[in-house]
């Protein structure tokens, strides 16, 4: 398949809009984090079920960094800007994989009834890291794509 | 004709050199041990071609023979000191560049060289074509194309070792320029003039490092008739 | 004429220059470059080796392996726990007071609760090893490299330091690929400062004593880390500039392509690594157990054990810093291997169960003392098994005893600034 330059465009769209999820909610994680309750930003937070790690959101920001600095070369049909979003699904990829192996490790704990995992319910685990992910379940295929053309 | 040859393996790291090894000796023929003195491994195997027994040593991954590092110079040592029958210099076809440089140092040792050019799928993945025939003829060495990681060329570098082991040593010159090669004459000459000295090392190799001011090369003269000249000759 | 003057240089750069030259005839010759296909390799590093977004990626997928390392083994931790503590139980059952006591309390109580980090240990080289298979370790000593240079360092020691803060055993094994002697030696002599995972329970514990699971506990650990790090840092400069002066070797380095690491592979990777932790678990541990056993229940039935009276002699050494004789009896012990801080002061305080411990401690020291112990801890020698390693890997007793001078002496430096700065600022 060719990677013409319209595709490039709507490729450079897509990955632009997940680069923006991540960021966004990335800052929303970070300020909940560190304690900063923003009004309305709160309400998103217990809605989709934000935990407040700073860290991990901080992460998240790296991530849709990534994301977004594919935007350029790929909105000009450049073939190079593929790494940006290989290396975003990637990075999304893993961070999904671990906050699965989190809640699955948590759920044997509880499972187990040891006393740290008393009152465990598996929507403590979900976050944006973890949900997140689905958006990104194009761009791997975009991405995995072996043959594209110039 | 000899009761067993020996016959080292080198290369750039990451090149494949393991897998080689593995192939040409099973594992339970392995023996590993320490280079005497030093915490670096020594693997050492035997295998048999064609009736003829081979002792198969196993040198450190190294780009460089230089006196610098201890895995450079424990290889380059056992070249120099043990003089193996054969050195198989394993080349990843897919990075030939930068394995070249170790091929040529080899060759400054007047080592006995075969090349493995190894990883040679990966090199046409890469969209490399080498031309084996000539890089043998450019070098003045056999080249052997091989998969290690599939088995194949095994067969091939086995009987090429084998005929290498048996030839008398080839000496291939390779040309470093008008200047540089009036300097390693000039130093070749005093150093023959110490027989014993140039008994003991190929003469070449020696200017060559001595030019360089190698440690190792400078601690080889010390005590040599020549040396004082040699100091002035190199300062 | 000088030779440096006829060749118009110096002959080892010009030689060097030769070599390339004479392969660049030879390649002309023999070798044909298609048109380069784009490998994957090359389109992956487009963003792992990018200038401005390396560092970033680089730290994402470093905490994400300290996450799966810590967070995801917890449950497997409390499971080797329960099942030591019930093979424990099944000792209990010995009619013999001192032999009972040796299973129960020495082995079990001691060894086993050390064995829990058999869990994070194996976790974590399973992370390392698929970063490693994969060749984006790599990557990431290649992106480092410049700002270790910077810091005296050579990029390859970047792998081994990391690898400290699993454990210094292996990490210290892995500064052979580094190819500068000067620089190699730096990176053995600087690598106990990265905080291995052996001190991470006496954080722990030490941490929770006084700050409970508050954020403060967090920082405290955090801190530690840090510490390490900048230490490791000044130390290696330091060196750098005194005893081991010279410049950093030129860093070269082989960037292996990228592979899928198979399942198969890392695992044995991990185990490979993972088993050197177990053998020291079944020699230094278990011999130190045995040890801080019998010093601590004999002579049998006195007031005073053995340990009571080592920890008494050393306690005007440690007063100082405010260490109670029980600290510093503890960190005699410590030195087969730190995680046997937290087995003496489990023996010592003669209570089980990390609470117990905690308010024991609490209410025997200052929390700015508390903090100045996991400084010592952290800084004070290698254990006994990074010793050997030491003495294996550098061939001689002179930079083992070179670590071990300067360690204890910084440890003691850092303890009394953090006790005097503490107190300064009025928490006492």
């Amino acid at each position: 398949m060719v990677f013409s330059k319209s595709l490039g465009k709507a490729v450079a769209v897509y990955s632009g809009l997940v680069g923006l999820l991540y960021v966004f909610f990335g800052f929303v994680e970070l300020l909940d984090g560190f304690g900063l309750a923003m009004g309305s930003l709160l309400n998103i937070s217990e809605a989709v079920f934000i935990p407040g790690d700073p860290f991990a959101g901080a992460m998240l920001i790296i991530t849709g960094a990534v994301y977004l600095a594919g935007v350029d070369s790929l909105s000009v049909g450049n073939r190079e800007g593929l790494s940006f979003l290989a290396v975003g699904v990637l990075l999304s990829t893993v961070l999904f994989g671990l906050y699965l192996a989190i809640m699955g490790s948590n759920f044997l704990g509880y499972v187990l009834g040891f006393e740290d995992w008393v009152g465990w319910a598996w929507t403590d685990d979900v976050r944006p890291g973890l949900w997140l992910w689905f958006s990104v379940i194009p761009g791997i295929l975009v991405a995995l794509k072996k043959d594209w053309r110039e | 004709m000899k009761v067993v040859y020996t016959v080292a393996l080198i290369g750039n790291p990451n090149v494949g050199k393991s897998v080689i090894f593995n192939n040409l000796v099973p594992g339970a023929r392995q023996h590993v041990g320490n280079w005497p003195g030093k915490t670096v491994e020594k693997k050492e195997g035997r295998f048999h071609h064609k009736g003829v027994e081979f002792k198969l040593v196993d040198l450190p991954g190294c780009y460089s023979l230089t006196a610098r590092a201890v895995d450079e110079l424990i290889a380059r040592d056992f070249i120099v000191e043990e003089k193996p029958d054969v050195v198989v210099d394993i080349v990843d076809a897919s990075n030939i560049e930068r394995n070249l440089y170790l091929t040529l140092l080899l060759l400054e040792l007047e080592a006995k060289v075969v090349v493995a050019l190894n990883m040679y799928d990966i090199a046409e993945e890469k969209g490399y074509k080498i031309d084996v025939k000539k890089l043998s003829e450019q070098l003045g060495v056999p080249v052997v194309p091989t998969v290690a990681t599939r088995r194949q060329g095994m067969e091939e570098l086995k009987d090429v070792i084998l005929r290498v082991a048996e030839e008398a040593p080839r000496k291939p010159r390779i040309d470093y320029g008008k200047e540089i090669e009036e300097a390693i004459a000039s130093l070749s000459e005093i150093i023959h003039r110490d027989e014993a000295l140039a008994g003991m090392y190929p003469v070449r190799w020696l200017a060559i490092k001595l030019l360089e001011g190698d440690e190792g090369a400078l601690e080889k003269i010390k005590g040599s008739e020549c040396e004082n000249e040699l100091r002035a000759a190199i300062s | 004429m000088s030779v440096k003057r006829r060749l118009g240089g110096d002959p080892e750069i010009i030689l060097a220059e030769r070599r390339y030259e004479v392969i660049s005839e030879i390649l002309r010759a023999a070798l044909v470059k298609g048109a380069k296909k784009w490998t994957m390799t090359d389109m992956l590093d487009k963003v792992f080796l990018h200038k401005v977004l390396g560092i970033p990626v680089f730290i994402v997928l470093m905490w994400a392996t300290f996450q799966f390392t810590f967070v995801v083994s917890a449950p497997f931790m409390s499971i080797i726990e329960v099942v030591i503590g019930w093979i424990g139980g099944l000792f209990e059952a010995i009619p013999n007071e001192v032999l009972r006591s040796f299973f129960v309390d020495g082995i079990f109580g001691g060894l086993g609760f050390v064995m829990v980090f058999v869990a994070p240990i194996f976790f974590m080289f399973f992370a390392l090893s698929i970063l490693e298979d994969s060749g984006y370790l790599a990557r990431a000593a290649f992106v480092m490299d410049r700002l270790m240079f910077k810091l005296g360092l050579h990029g390859r020691s970047f792998i081994p330091m990391l690898l400290g803060f699993g454990c210094n055993l292996p990490a210290i094994m892995a500064t052979r690929s580094i190819e500068g002697e000067k620089d190699r030696l730096i990176t053995i002599l600087v690598n106990p400062l990265m905080s291995c995972s052996a001190r991470l329970p006496v954080y722990v514990l030490v941490a929770g004593a006084f700050w409970g699971s508050t954020m403060y506990a967090g920082t405290a650990i955090w801190g530690m880390y840090l510490l390490g790090i900048v230490l490791a840092i000044l130390m290696a400069l330091l060196f750098r500039r005194t005893i081991l002066k010279g410049e950093p070797a030129p860093f070269i380095m082989e960037l292996p392509l990228y592979k899928v690491p198979t399942f198969h592979g890392s695992v044995i990777h991990m185990w490979e690594r993972g088993v050197v932790f177990l053998k020291k678990a079944g020699t230094y541990l278990l011999a130190g157990a045995i040890i801080l056993w019998f010093l601590s229940s004999f002579p049998w039935g006195a007031e005073q054990s053995y340990t009571y009276m080592l920890g008494h002699v050393l306690e005007p050494v440690f007063r100082p810093l405010g260490f109670d004789w029980r600290l510093s009896a503890s960190l005699i012990f410590a030195f087969m291997a730190k995680e046997i801080v937290v087995e003496a002061l489990g023996v010592i305080y003669a209570m089980a169960g990390e609470t117990a411990i905690g308010a024991a401690l609490a209410a025997s020291i200052t929390p700015v003392s508390g903090l100045a112990f996991m400084a010592f801890v952290l800084i004070y020698v290698p254990c006994l098994a990074t010793i050997g390693v030491i003495k294996q890997e550098t061939g001689s007793w002179k930079w083992v005893g070179v670590t071990v001078l300067y360690e204890l002496i910084l440890a003691y430096i850092v303890g009394l600034m953090i006790v005097g700065v503490g107190s300064a600022m009025g928490f006492s």
